[in-house]
C-alpha cells in the first residue's frame, strides 16, 4: 500500500520532469539545437507567474494563460528570431549554437537575479493540491493532473507527427533541413514552432516545479537542467522513452524513501541519492549509454572557440599589454583594505578561468563542470589545513583536484561535442550535490591563510602578493602548454583531430593530461578563493553560478587567451563589486556571448585585431585558367545564340 | 613484399553496401592505384585501411599483422602515413611546424617535460628530418606561412610532407592530385616514384586517370562496391568488365 | 533558343574557402546543359549556388530575365527550381510513403503519384520501408520522384549516377531525357559519354572557372581542353 502511495507521489515529479524532457526534445528535434537555456526559460516564466499571481494577486485564469501560453512561447520565439535564426542562416558551427544557448541562459539568470534578488520566493501552486482516493490509495490531485498533461501531450504529439502534413514536414526538416527547403518546406516556421513549443514546455515545468521548491534564480534552474537526463536517456530521439524514463525516475526516487538502513552513514548517503536521483541518472546515462557519439552533432568541437587567424603582434604592443596588465594587477596593493578584499578574488578566479582556457581554448575540450574542480581544491585545502601547514595543504589540494580531473576526464573524453559538455556538467552537478551540499564534508571548516618562511600572509596585502605569485606560476605553466613540442601537439589536436590522429598522436592521453592539468590549476584557484574569503562557501561553486557562468565568461573574453581569462576575472569581480550585486556581471557576459558570432575569438580576438600587423595578404588563388581557343569560339556562339 | 592487405573487407551503411567483400594488396616498392567512378566505394575502402572507418567483415593486415581493430593513431604508429581528400592540415601552425609535429610524433614524448618547458630530447633529430622533407617537396618558399593560408595544392603537399616526416612504410594518398595544377601533378608523380624506389608502399585513390596510368605499377578498379579487376594499367584498361562498367564511360 | 538561366561573374564558397572564382554560364531553355570537370572543380557548388544553398559573394544570377541572386532557397524552389543533390536526395528516417508526402505539396502534384510508380515500379512495393534501408539505386529513384511530382521549370541534377550500377544509371538518365522536353536541365555528371549523349550544350569547369563552352560534338573525339 505504502509502495503504491509512494509511486503515486513519485508520478507528480516524474510527470513534471517528463514535460521538461519533452520540451527539450521538441526544440532539439525541430532545430538541431540542444537548448541549455531551457532551465532559464523555466525559471523566468516561474518568476513571472509568481509576480503576477503571487505578488499582484491576478486571478489564476489570467496569470496562468498569460505566462504559459503567451510569455513562455514568446520567449522561445524571441530567442529564435534574435539569436538562433541568424546562426542558422550563417550555417554556424554547432559549438557556436551551444555557446549561444549558454549566453541566453546566463543572460536570463542574470536578469532574474538583478530583478528579483537571490532570496527564495514561495510560489503559488497552479494546481489544487487536494488529496484524492483512487483505488484505495491516497493521491494528490496535482499528481493526477500532471500525469494527464503528459498523456495528452504525448497523444497530441504522436498524432501531429504521424498523421498530419505539418507533422511529416517537421520530421522532414528534422531529418535534413537542406533537403526540406529544397522540397519547398518552410523550415524557418518549423524552427520557430520548435522554439515556441520547447520554451512553452519549459515554462510549464517551471510553474509546476516552483511551488515544490523555493524559487531562486539558481536553485529552480539547476533542477530543470538536471532533467537533461531525460532526453539523454532517450538518445535525443524517442519521446515515449523519454516519458517512460522520467516517470520511472520519479517513482524510483519516491520508492527509495521506503528503504530503511540501520547505519546512519548509509542512511544519509541513501537520502542524498534519493534527493539527487536526476543528477545521478544524468551522469550514469552519459557514462554508460553506448554510441552517444553518433548523436548530437559536433557541438563544442575545438577550433570554433579560438580565433582562426593568428596574427603576429608588434613587439611594442605586446610589451604595452604586459605593462598594462602588471599595473592593473599590482594596483590593488595600494587600495584601501575593503576594496583590496574584493580584489583578492581576482587572482584566484583568474587561475580558474585560465584553467578553462587551457582545456577549451588550447585543447578544444568543453568543460561545463569546472566549478567542481575549483570547489574541490577549496574543500581539500580547508580540510587539510587543519592537520598540515597551509602551503603543503594548498599543494596537496592542487594535486587532489588534478587527480579528480584525471578520473573524471578519462570517461568524459570518450564523449565529444554536446555529450562532452553534458558529461562535464553532470560531473560538476554530482560533485556539488554530493560533496559541497553535504554538511558531513563541509561543516566545521576553518580556513587560514598560509605562512611562507615564517612570514605570515594573513595580512590582506601580503596575501594578495602571494596570490599574484601563484598566478604567475600558473601562467608560466600555461605558457609551456603553448610552446615547444607539447604546444604544437595541442594546437595540432585543436586544428584537426583527424590530422593529429593520422600522424599517430595519442589524442586520448593528451586530452586526459589536459583535464588533469586544468583541474589542478582550477583547484589551486579554488584553494586561493577559499583563503581570500576565509571560508568555504558552497555557493561559490554552485554549478549554475560557477561552472556554466565561468565557461561562458571565458569564451566571451577569448577562449584561447590566457590574458583574456585574467581580464575576465578582473571584470567579473569589478562589475560585481561596483554594482553591489555579484550577479550583475551575468548580464553583460550573457549579452556578449550572443554577439560572439560577430567577434570570433572573443574580446581577446578584438583586442588582438587592434594591435596586429596588417594581415599577410592571403595567397592569391592561381589566376583562373583562360578559355582555350576552341572554348572561346564555342562560348561566343552559345552566348550569342542563347541571347544572353 | 606485401605491406598492406585488405581481405574480404565489407562495409555497409544502412541499406547500402559501400564495400562488398573486397581484396586489395599494396606491395612495398610499388605504387598501387585504386580507381573507380564516384560512389564506387574507393574512399570507404581507403578509410577502412587507414582505420578511420570500421569494417563489418574481413581483415586488414599490415606486414602480415592483423590491424583490423586498431585505431588510426595506432596504425600510424605502426608505419601507415596518410593524406586526406578533405584537407586536414594544422591550419594555424606554420608549414614547418606542421611537418615538425609529424617528425616529433615518431617518439612518444614526456608530457611532464613539456609542462615544465624542458626541450625535447630528440629535437635536433626531428628538425633535421623536417629540413630533408622541405627540400624534397620544395616547400622552402612557404615554410613560415600558416598552412591554412596555402592553396589546395600547397596544403596537399603539406599533408604529404607531414606524413613523410614520420618515415612511414605505407603511404595512403586520398586523391592527391585534386586541386593541383599540371606542374604540381608532374612533380608529385616524380616524388612518388622516388618514394616507391626507396621501398615504400604507396597506395593512392585517384580520379585522374592520366596520373594513375602514368605512375602506377598496379591498378585496382572498383565499381558499385565491388572490385572488378586488378593488374598492370594495361591489363586493367583492356579488362572487359572494367571496360563495360567504367572505362568506356571515362570520368571527367 | 533563349537563355533561361544566366550566371555572370558568380563567386561563391564555404567559410574561408572560395570555390567559384567568377563563373559565367548561359543555360538555354528546354534543353540539357551538362557541367563537366574534375572533382573539386566547383560543379556541385555551382548547382548549390543556383539552388540558393550557397550564397553568392559576387556576381549575379538571372532566371528568365529576373534577378534571383538574393532569393532564399525556398523561394527558388517555389518558383520551380529543383535540385536533386548528390547522394542525399531522400529523407532516410522517413518511410517511402512519407518521403513522397513531403515531395508532393498540393493535390495536383499528388495526382502525379502514378507517374512515379509507372517510372519506378519498385517504389510501390517499398512504400512502408524506411528510405535509408533502400538500396542506392532505389534511393536515387525516390529522389528522382520529387522531380516527377513537382515538374520543375529548372532541374538541377548533381551526379545522378553516384555509386550506381550502369543499368540503374541508364534508367535514371532515360527519365531525365524525357523530362528535358519541357524543362530546362542543368546537370553534373561524371560519365562524360553519358553526359555528351544527353546534352545540347556543354560547359567544362576547372578550379572554379569555365574553361570550355560548346557543343558535345566539339568535345567528343578531341582531347578535353582541361587545364588539369
Amino acid at each position: 500500500m505504502l509502495a503504491l502511495q509512494l509511486a503515486a507521489a513519485g508520478l507528480a515529479f516524474g510527470s513534471i520532469a517528463a514535460l521538461s524532457g519533452i520540451g527539450l526534445l521538441i526544440t532539439y528535434r525541430a532545430t538541431g539545437v540542444f537548448n541549455l537555456a531551457h532551465g532559464g526559460f523555466a525559471m523566468l516564466v516561474a518568476y513571472l507567474y509568481w509576480q503576477t499571481a503571487g505578488v499582484w494577486h491576478w486571478p489564476v485564469w489570467v496569470a496562468a494563460p498569460l505566462c504559459l501560453a503567451i510569455a513562455g512561447p514568446l520567449l522561445g520565439v524571441a530567442a529564435y528570431v534574435a539569436v538562433f535564426r541568424p546562426l542558422q542562416r550563417r550555417a554556424a558551427a554547432p559549438a557556436e549554437s551551444l555557446v549561444a544557448t549558454l549566453g541566453v541562459f546566463v543572460l536570463l539568470v542574470g536578469v532574474a537575479a538583478v530583478l528579483w534578488g537571490l532570496q527564495g520566493r514561495r510560489a503559488p501552486s497552479l494546481l489544487p493540491t487536494r488529496r484524492l482516493v483512487i483505488a484505495g490509495a491516497g493521491v494528490r490531485s496535482d499528481a493526477v493532473v500532471d500525469l494527464a498533461a503528459v498523456a495528452v501531450t504525448l497523444a497530441v504529439l504522436w498524432w501531429v507527427t504521424t498523421r498530419t502534413q505539418i507533422g511529416i514536414r517537421v520530421r522532414a526538416v528534422v531529418a535534413d533541413r537542406r533537403l526540406a527547403e529544397l522540397s519547398r518546406v518552410d523550415a524557418d516556421r518549423v524552427a520557430a514552432l520548435g522554439w515556441a513549443a520547447g520554451a512553452g514546455f519549459a515554462g510549464l515545468t517551471g510553474v509546476l516545479l516552483a511551488p515544490q521548491l523555493s524559487l531562486t534564480p539558481y536553485g529552480l534552474t539547476l533542477v530543470v537542467l538536471e532533467t537533461f537526463a531525460i532526453p539523454v536517456v532517450a538518445r535525443l530521439s524517442s519521446l515515449p522513452v523519454a516519458v517512460g524514463a522520467a516517470l520511472l525516475i520519479g517513482i524510483g526516487q519516491s520508492e527509495l524513501a521506503q528503504v530503511h538502513l540501520h547505519s546512519t552513514d548509509w542512511a544519509s548517503a541513501l537520502q542524498s541519492v534519493q534527493s539527487n536521483a536526476l543528477a545521478l541518472v544524468l551522469l550514469a546515462a552519459l557514462l554508460v549509454l553506448p554510441r552517444l557519439h553518433e548523436l548530437g552533432g559536433d557541438a563544442g568541437s575545438a577550433t570554433t572557440f579560438a580565433s582562426r587567424r593568428i596574427r603576429a603582434r608588434t613587439p611594442t604592443w605586446r610589451w604595452l599589454e604586459r605593462a598594462l596588465a602588471a599595473v592593473l594587477l599590482l594596483s590593488p596593493l595600494l587600495y584601501p583594505s575593503e576594496v583590496l578584499r574584493d580584489a583578492q578574488r581576482v587572482p584566484a578566479l583568474a587561475l580558474v578561468f585560465v584553467s578553462i582556457v587551457v582545456l577549451t581554448g588550447y585543447g578544444g575540450q568543453v568543460s561545463l563542470g569546472h566549478g567542481a574542480y575549483a570547489g574541490l581544491g577549496a574543500l581539500f585545502f580547508a580540510r587539510l589545513s587543519g592537520s598540515i601547514s597551509e602551503v603543503p595543504a594548498l599543494l596537496c589540494a592542487m594535486v587532489a583536484a588534478g587527480l579528480v580531473g584525471l578520473m573524471t576526464g578519462y570517461p568524459a573524453i570518450r564523449r565529444r561535442g554536446l555529450f562532452l559538455a553534458l558529461t562535464t556538467f553532470a560531473v560538476g552537478v554530482t560533485v556539488s550535490r554530493f560533496v559541497f551540499q553535504e554538511p558531513a564534508f563541509t561543516s566545521g571548516l576553518q580556513v587560514h591563510r598560509p605562512a611562507v618562511l615564517g612570514m605570515s600572509l594573513a595580512g590582506d596585502r601580503a596575501f594578495y602578493a602571494f596570490e599574484l605569485v601563484c598566478l604567475l606560476a600558473g601562467l608560466l605553466v600555461v605558457r609551456n602548454l603553448r610552446s615547444g613540442r607539447l604546444g604544437r601537439a595541442l594546437v595540432a589536436m585543436r586544428d584537426s583531430e583527424d590530422g593529429a590522429r593520422a600522424v599517430g598522436i595519442n589524442l586520448r592521453a593528451l586530452k586526459v593530461f589536459l583535464f588533469t592539468v586544468s583541474a589542478a590549476l582550477a583547484g589551486l584557484g579554488g584553494g586561493l578563493l577559499a583563503q581570500a574569503t576565509l571560508a568555504f562557501d558552497p555557493n561559490d561553486f554552485d554549478p549554475v553560478a560557477s561552472s556554466l557562468f565561468w565557461f561562458t565568461a571565458v569564451v566571451v573574453f577569448g577562449a584561447d587567451s590566457a590574458a583574456g581569462g585574467v581580464a575576465a576575472a578582473g571584470l567579473v569581480v569589478a562589475v560585481g563589486a561596483l554594482s553591489g550585486t555579484a550577479e550583475a556581471a551575468l548580464v553583460p557576459v550573457g549579452v556578449l556571448a550572443l554577439l560572439l558570432g560577430r567577434m570570433p575569438g572573443g574580446l581577446a580576438g578584438v583586442v588582438r585585431g587592434l594591435g596586429a600587423r596588417p594581415p599577410r595578404p592571403a595567397v592569391p588563388s592561381a589566376a583562373p585558367p583562360a578559355l582555350s581557343a576552341t572554348g572561346r569560339a564555342a562560348r561566343n556562339r552559345i552566348t550569342a545564340r542563347a541571347g544572353a | 613484399m606485401t605491406a598492406l592487405q585488405a581481405r574480404d573487407v565489407v562495409r555497409r551503411f544502412g541499406g547500402l553496401t559501400a564495400v562488398d567483400e573486397v581484396d586489395l594488396t599494396a606491395e612495398a616498392g610499388q605504387i598501387t592505384a585504386l580507381i573507380g567512378p564516384n560512389g564506387a566505394g574507393k574512399s570507404t575502402l581507403f578509410a577502412c585501411l587507414a582505420g578511420t572507418e570500421t569494417v563489418d567483415a574481413g581483415r586488414v593486415l599490415l606486414d602480415g599483422d592483423d590491424v583490423t581493430r586498431l585505431s588510426p593513431e595506432a596504425r600510424a604508429q605502426r608505419g601507415i602515413g596518410r593524406t586526406f581528400q578533405r584537407l586536414a592540415v594544422f591550419a594555424t601552425l606554420t608549414v614547418a611546424d606542421n611537418l615538425l609535429v609529424g617528425a616529433e610524433s615518431r617518439r612518444t614524448g614526456s608530457l611532464a617535460r613539456g609542462l615544465l618547458g624542458l626541450p625535447s630530447a630528440s629535437a635536433r633529430h626531428d628538425r633535421d628530418r623536417v629540413e630533408e622533407v622541405i627540400a624534397l617537396l620544395d616547400l622552402e618558399g612557404v615554410r613560415d606561412q600558416s598552412a591554412g593560408t596555402l592553396s589546395t595544392g600547397g596544403q596537399r603537399m603539406v599533408e604529404l610532407g607531414r606524413a613523410l616526416c614520420r618515415d612511414p612504410r605505407v603511404l595512403l594518398l586520398d586523391e592527391p592530385a585534386s586541386g593541383l595544377d599540371t606542374e604540381e601533378t608532374d612533380r608529385l608523380q616524380v616524388v612518388l616514384r622516388g618514394l616507391a624506389a626507396d621501398g615504400m608502399a604507396v597506395l593512392l585513390v585517384e580520379h585522374d586517370i592520366s596520373l594513375v596510368l602514368g605512375a602506377a605499377d598496379v591498378v585496382y578498379a572498383m565499381a558499385a562496391g565491388r572490385m572488378l579487376a586488378h593488374g598492370t594499367p594495361e591489363q586493367v584498361r583492356s579488362d572487359p568488365t572494367v571496360r563495360s562498367a567504367y572505362l568506356d564511360r571515362e570520368p571527367a | 533558343m533563349s537563355a533561361d538561366l544566366v550566371l555572370t561573374g558568380l563567386r561563391a564558397g564555404y567559410g574561408a574557402v572560395e570555390v567559384l572564382h567568377g563563373v559565367d554560364l548561359a543555360v538555354p531553355a528546354k534543353a540539357v546543359t551538362a557541367l563537366l570537370g574534375r572533382n573539386g572543380a566547383g560543379k556541385s557548388t555551382t548547382l548549390a549556388a543556383v539552388a540558393g544553398l550557397v550564397p553568392a559573394r559576387a556576381g549575379s544570377m538571372t532566371w528568365r530575365g529576373e534577378d534571383i541572386t538574393g532569393w532564399s532557397t525556398r523561394r527558388r524552389s517555389q518558383e520551380g527550381v529543383l535540385l536533386v543533390p548528390e547522394r542525399r536526395g531522400v529523407f532516410p528516417d522517413l518511410t517511402v510513403r512519407d518521403n513522397l508526402a513531403v515531395f508532393a505539396v498540393d493535390d495536383a502534384e499528388r495526382a502525379r503519384m502514378n507517374d512515379v510508380f509507372a517510372a519506378f515500379p519498385v517504389l510501390e512495393s517499398r512504400l512502408d520501408q524506411r528510405a535509408g534501408s533502400l538500396s542506392g539505386g532505389e534511393q536515387q529513384m525516390l529522389a528522382m520522384s520529387r522531380v516527377l511530382l513537382q515538374r520543375p521549370q529548372l532541374l538541377l541534377l548533381d551526379e545522378v549516377s553516384f555509386g550506381l550500377a550502369p543499368q540503374v544509371t541508364a534508367l535514371l538518365l532515360h527519365v531525365v531525357a524525357e523530362l528535358a522536353r519541357d524543362c530546362t536541365v542543368l546537370l553534373v555528371e561524371q560519365y562524360i559519354e553519358d553526359a555528351l549523349r544527353l546534352a545540347d550544350v556543354v560547359y567544362v569547369l576547372d578550379r572554379g572557372t569555365v574553361v570550355f563552352a560548346g557543343e558535345p560534338g566539339e568535345l567528343r573525339g578531341g582531347s578535353l581542353p582541361l587545364a588539369r
